[in-house]
């Protein structure tokens, strides 16, 4: 089994240098589904998506399929979507709504609760001696919700969510609950499959602004508002040098701007959309404080592998499918207290843009693959070549009106190291549940900033 | 609590055995809509035709004069429902599909190809467009009619990437005038409940 040394040295967080084997070695990806996926808070659901006693919602934690049920007392339960006896699936359906779930192999059938309810035979074949009460499906052990948002965690050790969300939680406040009632998701969710390993596209959606302006040239033109159209110069669309980037130790990341009205990623802006930001402006203001209301948030990630774009109101979650295949999901969210009209518009502006048709996911879609297939061709000379993530270093600072360290950047690699660093620590300490600390990083040195060989 | 089997609705194999057996069946035909005269069928077609090489041959810009003012070019989600809730397989006009286009918009799509800087479509992929499977449908408007044809796309990216796209448009066509054609509506309903493909970043 591969050494905590080796894994150490492929993640050199002190100087920003990163091994292309944690992207490509396949007993790493085999580690990291039970030592990463297994021990962190995962994105199950939101609340919204099912309201009804026996509503449910299919989705992945890691490789193991999960069902996520609504109780008769409006909990939330999830459970591993195995049938007890060969392991079937026992819901095969992406949503619905069911009093039972049972499988279609030999019929064990198992209620909303997860208790085994009905097994065919029981009394002649197994002459009764099968104890139904030990044979129910097997209950994600830890669920617990912020502002709607269902996470699951199959490690009994985890801190709370509370205390794993953090400073995040300033972050997803202010997209997640700027109006009473909070936000609920539209019906639909898009996924697609790109040939690329998870972390690619976890470490873009924790860490990189920087990539917009160049993967994102071709949309800029396309999306910008009236009065750029034709412009060539597209980079004072960003706002590279007023923005920042947020860190969380617990491996959580955001781009945000402090003085940007909400930005809308939508072809060609929409007037109805910026009336009605104008229009919820008090609201925002008394809920989040005015600070955080003039705000402006870009992306934001909670670790390991959920993420959000306020200009298009979707968040994704990725599910591994394999060392080199992930799935995508994309969601669109709306503020529950808006308008219809609001909410239409608002999901035809994400649509545009995100999922695999999506204007600006295409490219992103792009550049992972074609990163994976440079590291799944396993070349020896590319794997002597650490991958540079020193942007940024050493220069964290802290700011009173905003929690947590961050880079005072919109371009920074920052979180994508404390992605990383997170992820190591979790592959490398397996007999607790490693809390992490918060690191204040030097500039790189020089060795460092050659990239020497490893 | 009874399992599965014990409601289990048994078709009556008696009747369905009958109907196919006997001369009392009732016989189905080609709905006598679908007959239309020949030269209209030759015209749709070729335009069907016609618009396929545009896409294939990349002449975008003239494959968006095709597209009418006032076009609703729509491919909705598909997910996997139990039978009881099957209706629901696809997403409404007003859930999170995969496109949901109006004029502006296809025109920024094909915008964005033509900058040479979108780079899921640079170096352009090699696509074929096959199209078969065509029903035509007057309508009560006059020279509008409702196409539904079946495709079969092929695109092949770099060096070795392929997808493969198949499924079924239902388009509402109108006859400007002799040999001039526009799409007014597209639905596009892509067999696939995962998108297997990076991306969607060409046409249908």
């Amino acid at each position: 089994m591969i050494s905590n040394a080796l894994l150490e040295s492929y993640v050199d967080t002190d100087n920003g240098l990163i091994s292309p084997n944690i992207f490509s070695s396949q007993e790493i990806y085999e580690l990291e589904l039970t030592r990463v996926f297994g021990r962190s808070w995962l994105f199950l659901a939101h609340e919204s998506q099912i309201p009804k006693p026996g509503d449910y919602f299919s989705t992945y934690m890691g490789a193991d399929p999960v069902i996520v049920v609504r109780q008769k007392d409006g909990s939330i339960k999830a459970f591993l979507n195995y049938c007890r006896h060969r392991g079937m699936p026992v819901c095969r359906s992406d949503q619905g709504n069911a009093k039972a779930f049972s499988c279609t192999y030999h019929g064990w059938s198992y209620d909303v609760t997860g208790k085994l309810v009905s097994v065919p035979n029981l009394n002649d074949a197994y002459k009764n001696q099968l104890d139904t009460s030990k044979w129910g499906l097997k209950q994600v052990p830890r669920l617990e919700t912020y502002r709607g948002i269902v996470f699951g965690c199959f490690d009994e050790a985890v801190p709370s969510l509370d205390e794993y969300l953090g400073d995040m939680k300033f972050h997803i406040d202010h997209m997640w609950d700027r109006r009473e009632g909070g936000v609920e998701l539209v019906g639909g969710v898009s996924k697609h499959r790109i040939s690329a390993n998870w972390k690619l596209a976890a470490e873009q959606l924790t860490s990189d602004s920087y990539h917009a302006q160049i993967t994102h040239l071709s949309s800029f033109g396309v999306y910008a508002p009236p009065e750029l159209a034709g412009r060539r110069d597209i980079s004072h669309t960003f706002p590279g040098d007023r923005g920042r980037q947020f860190n969380s130790p617990f491996g959580h990341g955001a781009g945000f701007d402090p003085e940007m009205a909400i930005p809308w990623v939508s072809i060609g802006g929409d007037p109805m959309l910026d009336a009605y930001e104008q229009s919820i402006r008090p609201e925002r203001e008394a809920r989040l404080g005015a600070d955080r209301a003039k705000m402006g948030s870009l992306h934001a990630s909670i670790f390991p592998s959920f993420s959000w774009l306020s200009g298009s109101r979707t968040c994704r979650v990725l599910h591994p499918k394999g060392l080199n295949e992930v799935e995508i999901w994309v969601f669109c969210f709306v503020d529950k207290a808006a308008p219809e009209e609001v909410k239409n518009a608002t999901r035809r502006t994400g649509q545009g843009v995100s999922g695999p048709a999506g204007l600006i996911d295409q490219d992103d879609g792009e550049n992972w693959a074609l990163i994976g297939k440079s590291l799944v061709g396993r070349g020896p000379q590319m794997h002597k070549l650490p991958f540079n993530y020193q942007m940024g270093m050493g220069q964290g600072v802290t700011d009173p009106t905003f929690p947590g360290q961050m880079v005072p950047h919109l371009y920074s690699e920052l979180a994508a190291r404390s992605f990383h660093r997170r992820w190591r620590d979790l592959m490398t300490i397996t007999d607790r549940w490693p809390m992490p600390t918060e690191v204040t990083e030097k500039r790189p040195n020089g060795a460092a900033k050659e990239g020497r060989q490893q | 609590m009874t399992n599965i089997a014990s409601d289990l609705q048994l078709p009556d194999l008696e009747r369905l055995a009958a109907q196919a057996n006997t001369a009392s069946r009732p016989l189905l035909s080609i709905p006598q809509h679908l007959l239309v005269d020949a030269e209209l069928r030759a015209e749709v077609e070729q335009f069907l035709f016609f618009e396929a090489t545009l896409l294939d041959d990349r002449r975008y810009e003239e494959w968006l004069l095709l597209l009418a003012d006032d076009i609703h070019y729509w491919m909705p989600n598909r997910s996997n429902r139990s039978e009881r809730e099957v209706a629901r397989e696809s997403t409404t006009a007003r859930e999170f599909g995969l496109f949901d286009e109006n004029k502006r918009a296809m025109a920024a799509r094909v915008g964005q190809l033509l900058t040479g800087r979108h780079w899921a479509e640079e170096p352009p992929s090699r696509c074929r467009h096959l199209v078969t499977n065509i029903r035509i449908e007057p309508t009560v408007s006059a020279g509008e009619y409702v196409v539904r044809s079946n495709f079969f796309v092929y695109r092949n990216r770099l060096e070795h990437t392929v997808d493969l796209w198949v499924g079924e448009r239902q388009d509402v066509l109108r006859r400007l005038r002799p040999l001039t054609w526009e799409i007014a509506r597209r639905k596009i309903i892509l067999d696939q409940n995962v998108v297997l493909s990076g991306n969607l970043s060409i046409f249908f």
